[in-house]
């Protein structure tokens, strides 16, 4: 208990780091990195996670005299690196950089053992193979980066619609509209490739 | 696509996209960060009030610069002798002063 409480909180070294000492952003970012990388692996390719944390972290710094300190530190970092994340969509989207993969037979095999399973267990199995991530990565990469970044939040990773609003900063009802928009667009998607 | 089907395809993709996080980063990567935030141009106010007023100073000096010359340029076009010669005439014309003098009264 004793060493827990001597630990600066947040608020507090957010102060120290405004007051000039730069080296105290260390500890924020020892302390926030877990989160931060948790949030730009699972939205951007692994080949860019890399600099997207570090865009995420240089942002948080330079916010650092916006924030106010009356919420939840976590919670504000968590929203800056969503919304680093759903920048970056934004940018390869527009420079055209965003990786059109394309499917074969085998995903397409594989689409039909998945609907065909019937036991938890072979799903989860189906789910490890690279199949599943080619599928995932082909499908999100059909839908705009507002609509990819609303079904990642809600979809897949399951947040309420007023959670994924908070940290894209986006009004409810606008990811409301784009979370059913997407969902119909990706079932569209996958319909289609099941057809072939 | 049956409500089942999506599903399961829901609960594939799902557990694929976590699948994600177990992503590893190198190990330098805490330290590139550190040297980019400390590259960064301190935006941060002043410590001591000697560094606050010289960059006060610095910032209005350009500014007292273009009013100096906007002064500079109404002293030189201003036309000193006519208003001076007119004050003269005004001032030694009798006739002028008690016309001013009834216009006054």
């Amino acid at each position: 208990m004793g060493k827990e409480s001597l630990k600066p909180t947040d608020a507090e070294i957010v102060s120290q780091v405004l007051k000039g000492s730069v080296n105290a952003f260390e500890s924020l970012l020892i302390r926030h990195k877990d989160l931060v990388l948790k949030i730009a692996k699972k939205h951007v390719p692994y080949d860019d996670v890399e600099e997207t944390t570090q865009e995420v972290f240089v942002r948080i710094y330079q916010s650092l005299p916006t924030y106010k300190g009356k919420g939840d530190f976590k919670q504000w970092v968590s929203s800056i690196s969503v919304r680093t994340c759903y920048d970056y969509w934004r940018k390869a989207y527009r420079s055209r950089e965003v990786p059109i993969s394309s499917l074969t037979e085998r995903h397409q095999g594989w689409l039909e053992q998945v609907i065909s399973e019937e036991s938890e267990h072979a799903l989860e199995e189906k789910a490890s193979q690279k199949e599943a991530r080619e599928v995932l990565d082909w499908a999100l990469g059909k839908l705009s980066a507002e609509d990819r970044t609303v079904l990642e939040l809600v979809y897949l990773e399951g947040l309420s619609v007023k959670e994924a609003a908070d940290a894209l900063g986006w009004s409810v009802a606008n990811v409301k509209v784009r979370s059913f928009r997407s969902r119909r667009k990706l079932k569209k998607l996958l319909q289609g490739l099941i057809k072939g | 696509m049956k409500k089942e089907d999506h599903l399961k395809m829901r609960k594939v993709l799902t557990t694929a996209y976590r699948e994600k996080e177990k992503a590893l980063v190198g190990d330098l990567w805490q330290t590139r960060v550190m040297a980019h935030i400390k590259s960064l141009e301190s935006f941060y106010p002043a410590t001591s009030y000697l560094e606050s007023f010289e960059r006060f100073v610095w910032r209005l000096a350009p500014v007292v610069c273009v009013l100096l010359l906007i002064l500079a340029a109404f002293f030189i076009h201003m036309d000193f002798i006519s208003e001076y010669e007119m004050a003269k005439i005004f001032f030694e014309d009798p006739a002028d002063i008690s016309l001013f003098q009834q216009m006054l009264f």
